[in-house]
């Protein structure tokens, strides 16, 4: 537990380690819901289109 | 050769080609990502005058990597759509400047919090942060040239002029901490006389640079995908 904290806090600067972490894994998994939600979108008006055929 | 490539400027076909290196891209992109951060967070030693902050290199200097590659990607794929009017180079280029203009954020928003404990500030107007702010807005201006004139060919026409006057700013961006007197450190890892930065931490950041550059490739290939299907979905519902 002592060295998970002693790894959390960095020497004081944990904040700024942890948060731009943090951003940097929030954008990243933002993107890739983007990504994915405009395919399946897209995906999902072709199949709908090709069954009204 | 370039007769040889005129069969893979057909989108079709280079989707056929590329999705076998889209699916492999992704593997190998959360593999090598987790192991750059597993290494750069526990097992890189800390700078002897950053201390633990040196840390956020790992995703600032892969991110920033990342923002420029993509936007010479652009340039040269805008200038063979001038060239060779081939509509697959600009369709590929349209859909880079989503996808960088994150990795640009990221850049911007980590430097800022690796600039406070290292300069005493989270925002400095030298050259270095506003030539990356400016190609942040640069990115902005291609989206929106994307959105306004979707499916047209001024549009692409507009996007690959715009793109190609905006890479002036990428030596600018790149030179900056030569040219001018920067609070942003010079450039350590891509320099004449190699990198100045020891093995232990360019390991951890080569193994993110290139998980990165993976992970942008998938992202890109997936939204050329969608890009050619939204295609096929506007001409066959326009031929209804």
């Amino acid at each position: 537990m002592d060295k998970f904290l002693i790894a959390l806090e960095m020497k004081g600067h944990g904040f700024f380690i942890w948060s731009a972490y943090g951003v940097w894994f929030v954008l990243i998994i933002l993107l890739i819901i983007k990504v994915f939600l405009r395919k399946r979108e897209i995906e999902r008006k072709l199949e709908h289109l090709n069954k009204e055929k | 050769m370039l007769k040889k490539l005129h069969k893979y400027a057909n989108p079709n076909k280079f989707i056929l080609v590329v999705m076998p290196i889209k699916n492999i891209c992704i593997y190998a992109a959360v593999f090598l990502i987790a192991l750059g951060l597993v290494l750069g967070l526990f097992f890189s030693p800390p700078d002897y005058q950053q201390g633990e902050t040196v840390r956020i290199m790992y995703i600032h200097v892969s991110s920033a990597w990342m923002s420029l590659f993509a936007y010479v990607l652009i340039f040269f794929l805008s200038v063979s759509y001038l060239i060779w009017k081939f509509p697959l180079f600009v369709l590929i280029a349209k859909e880079i400047p989503f996808v960088a203009i994150i990795f640009t954020l990221i850049t911007l928003i980590t430097g800022s919090l690796w600039g406070k404990p290292t300069w005493g500030t989270y925002w400095v107007w030298d050259a270095r942060l506003t030539s990356f702010l400016i190609l942040l807005f640069i990115y902005l201006g291609l989206i929106f040239i994307d959105k306004t004139f979707k499916y047209n060919a001024n549009g692409d026409l507009s996007f690959s002029y715009l793109s190609i006057v905006g890479a002036i700013n990428i030596p600018i961006i790149k030179f900056s901490v030569d040219w001018w007197n920067t609070l942003h450190q010079p450039a350590s890892v891509i320099r004449a006389g190699g990198p100045s930065i020891s093995v232990e931490m360019l390991i951890p950041l080569m193994i993110m640079s290139f998980g990165i550059f993976l992970l942008f490739i998938y992202l890109v290939l997936t939204n050329i995908q969608s890009a050619i299907d939204e295609r096929k979905f506007l001409f066959l519902s326009s031929k209804d």
